[in-house]
């Protein structure tokens, strides 16, 4: 019975100490950042302009796409290589006129094409344009864009000159949230897109192989874009993530070049970031399942196989379960063995400290910019509670005398009960921490949802937000759920924030 | 005495002022050697945090 027992104990510290190694995967993936000079590819890129088509695909896109086609008439790129295909998904608003207008302002550089029957998703839009500009032998390279993401005026050649070496299949940009005024929200995906973009597309650049093109941005030459068959997957939610994987496994080079920026305009609300992370999160699990046979197998000519790229796909897609399989080992142990359970906690939270120190404060120097405006939001990213619990690792002394003379000043005595019971709190918190962010989505809608939903957020966490939308993802993928596209609504308030 | 290679211009057409493909690569490439020095300040920030915490209290 004690052996069944200590080999219980121990099963849970392992379950715990296991909930440590995304947090040890993340820092791996900033260590690589700094690696990343190592691997440039400047040596082989140079000033090139391909014949360069641009390929919009847009359903409704009136508000934006206008601005968007002036924007590319004013890259620094020469205007008789570049022509603008805007795919017009069967709107019902007055983006054709728009299209049209532009094309009669830019003739022989805009285009605009037309699907009568709409609504069949991105890439069925996307496929519609490609089946015409492969048609033509005038195209060398196609950039895929959204119809709203706005393109600093050197990017699009930053990301050409890569074109000149014919090993690189693809290039992909630097996306920066850029709305103006933005909130709260776009705050938090700003420094979100610094870890997620300028970080681990640097370090995925070191490995020698990329997750995801951007959907924004995506440049491929148009041998790579025959090698993967001249279409976009429509089988997913995520027809990037497959082209990208596809290009690799063709043979050719992915190369993600973070001095292009192009900026876009994310969510503002929950409900928005939500529905849009919900597509992205299922389309994951929907790669992580088409490509079963890929993942930890060497591989010829690719590196989609690796070690490393599996453990940085694995700990993202599998976050929640890492974090409620820590958080109920705990409990558990909690209830078996109170000393074991604090032991395995300070391990745990250890390596939450580092993890957040280092990731925070090089994120932030990592895009200066981007940081000076989302330092408050890279702070509390992982919620104000996990914070507090971190600064309590840190500095248990001052904290525990602020607890003590602020209970003992509202006349309530901190027994070991108390205790006690703050430690569960702790343990159950680390999943609950989810549920709570969740909240934020539930309130938004409601009365007084604009002062609640962004206090769900602050006190839950951003992190733990897109952790309960990849469970929500893992939910509808097991139930079957309809693949049906659900486009992230624009208004067209980006600006460059340069 | 050897001549300095001509740099490539950044774009046809590309004011006269405006920086070289060479210069904005070498500005590229001073920018990612820079996160070398960015990262290991923040490992040091790491082991300054954990170092007075160890110190302080144990």
């Amino acid at each position: 019975m004690t052996q069944l027992r200590l080999a219980v104990e121990w099963v849970l510290v392992a379950f715990v100490v296991l909930g440590a190694v995304p947090l040890l995967v993340a820092c791996y993936q900033f260590l690589l950042v700094a690696y990343h000079f190592r691997r440039l590819h400047y040596a082989r890129s140079q000033p090139w302009f391909p014949r360069m088509a641009i390929l919009i695909p847009a359903w409704n896109e009136h508000a934006v796409i206008g601005a968007s086609i002036d924007r590319l008439m004013r890259l620094e790129y020469p205007r008789e290589r570049l022509r603008v295909f805007v795919v017009d998904d069967a709107s019902t608003d007055g983006t054709p006129q728009v299209i049209q207008a532009k094309a009669a302002e830019y003739p022989g550089n805009v285009f605009h094409l037309r699907r009568e029957k709409g609504g069949e998703g991105k890439a069925a839009t996307l496929n519609h344009g490609l089946s015409i500009i492969l048609g033509d032998e005038w195209m060398q390279a196609v950039l895929i864009m959204d119809a709203d993401v706005i393109y600093e005026p050197s990017s699009l050649r930053a990301m050409s000159a890569h074109l000149a070496d014919p090993d690189i299949g693809s290039v992909t940009a630097y996306i920066k949230e850029g709305s103006q005024p933005g909130n709260y929200l776009t705050r938090f995906i700003g420094y979100e897109y610094i870890t997620a973009q300028a970080a681990a597309r640097r370090s995925q650049d070191v490995l020698g192989v990329i997750a995801c093109l951007a959907g924004g941005a995506q440049l491929h030459s148009r041998e790579n874009i025959e090698a993967i068959g001249g279409r976009i997957d429509t089988s997913t939610l995520a027809e990037d993530t497959v082209t990208t994987f596809r290009t690799q496994r063709a043979g050719r080079t992915v190369i993600f070049e973070p001095h292009a920026t192009v900026w876009a305009e994310e969510p503002g609300t929950i409900v928005g970031l939500w529905r849009q992370r919900l597509r992205w999160a299922r389309g994951n699990v929907q790669v992580t399942r088409m490509f079963r046979h890929v993942w930890f197998r060497k591989q010829r000519g690719n590196r989609l196989g690796g070690l490393s790229f599996g453990l940085l796909w694995f700990c993202l897609l599998l976050l929640p379960v890492f974090m409620v399989c820590a958080s109920g080992s705990l409990v558990a142990l909690y209830f078996i063995n109170y000393r074991l359970a604090w032991d395995a906690f300070h391990v745990l939270w250890l390596t939450n400290v580092i993890t957040y120190v280092f990731i925070t404060s090089f994120a932030l120097m990592i895009d200066p910019v981007i940081g000076r405006r989302t330092w408050f939001q890279a702070l509390l990213f992982p919620g104000a509670v996990n914070v507090t619990i971190l600064l309590a690792a840190v500095l248990p002394v001052p904290l525990d005398w602020l607890a003590d003379t602020t209970l003992r000043g509202a006349g309530v005595t901190v027994t070991p009960g108390w205790v006690r019971g703050l430690e569960l709190f702790t343990y159950i918190w680390l999943a609950a921490c989810m549920g709570v962010a969740y909240l934020g989505k539930l309130a938004e809608p409601r009365r007084f949802g604009r002062v609640l939903s962004p206090l769900f957020v602050y006190i839950g966490g951003y992190g733990p937000l897109l952790c309960a939308i990849t469970t929500a993802a893992y939910v509808q993928e097991f139930r079957g759920a309809d693949r049906h596209w659900d486009k992230t609504e624009k208004t067209g308030k980006v600006a460059t924030h340069a | 005495m050897t001549a300095e290679p001509e740099k490539r211009q950044a774009y046809p057409g590309a004011p006269e002022q405006a920086p070289a493909f060479d210069d904005e690569i070498e500005a590229a490439v001073r920018y990612e050697k820079r996160l070398v020095l960015k990262a290991l300040l923040a490992i040091a920030l790491v082991a300054v945090i954990l170092g007075l915490r160890a110190y302080f209290f144990g």
